[in-house]
């Protein structure tokens, strides 16, 4: 998990931890899913799967 | 601004974004419906958050100023997404150690966001992106901080201020609080800071 004052990405071999500390969040802020990276900090993210 | 060396569409985009009129000040502001829809409902997230009291400045204190900043935001295909105000504190108003102490607040290092990118690359793993609103309005402030009543508004009687208790946009010792406030739910989630970039945080 990485932050840049109020945006950001967080990587993890499975969804459930993802989904555990996005509710975790959403206890303490008021969070907005922004889904799957497509932008951060000037670079665009692209996957091929 | 010059668009000479541009591509064409870029050109285009330039010229569209100068076509959209945004106003100077607060009063020009309130004349047009769409903004000072914008301003309400920007008052009504201040309010919400009880962002201030009420209070009669007492001699010897003094106020920080404030202004609004309205902007257009747009969607992907650069249609209007919504006109937007935002109320912030004119933080160069304020002095130190009376309004403020210390501001460092760290931000991601550029190197540790392509390390974690590469990372998922390699090993596959899911990549997800957050992000927190009106982040900076969250933070309770320590220090006592006054402020003048927003332009547009009015106060009943006279040396009537604004006395802050939650932090707002512009004032100096915001992003620091924010980021503590921040890093300390990280750790109550289990997670630990990482030593070489504070940003990051592993679990």
């Amino acid at each position: 998990m990485i932050i840049y004052v109020d945006d950001m990405i967080i990587t993890r071999d499975d969804t459930k931890e993802i989904c555990k500390l996005q509710k975790q969040l959403a206890m303490d802020f008021e969070m907005k899913n922004m889904g799957g990276l497509k932008y951060f900090l000037g670079i665009e993210v692209a996957r091929s799967r | 601004m010059t668009t000479r060396g541009l591509s064409d569409p870029l050109i285009d985009f330039a010229h569209r974004l100068s076509s959209y009129h945004i106003p100077c000040g607060v009063y020009e502001a309130l004349a047009d419906k769409k903004w000072s829809l914008a301003i309400q409902e920007e008052m009504e997230v201040l309010n919400q958050n009880k962002t201030w009291n009420l209070v009669l400045l007492l001699n010897g204190k003094k106020t920080v100023g404030c202004k609004w900043v309205f902007s257009i935001k747009h969607k992907v295909d650069d249609s209007i997404e919504r006109y937007k105000a935002r109320l912030v504190a004119n933080g160069y108003t304020q002095t130190y150690r009376i309004d403020y102490q210390e501001t460092f607040s760290p931000v991601a290092k550029l190197n540790t966001v392509r390390v974690l990118l590469s990372l998922a690359a390699n090993l596959d793993w899911l990549l997800h992106q957050f992000d927190v609103k009106n982040a900076f309005l969250h933070k309770d402030i320590k220090k006592e901080v006054y402020m003048d009543i927003p332009p547009g508004y009015m106060s009943s009687s006279p040396g009537i201020v604004c006395r802050l208790q939650r932090s707002l946009y512009g004032l100096k010792q915001l992003p620091r609080a924010w980021f503590g406030h921040f890093s300390m739910a990280m750790r109550k989630y289990g997670f630990q800071q990482s030593n070489s970039d504070y940003t990051l945080f592993l679990k």
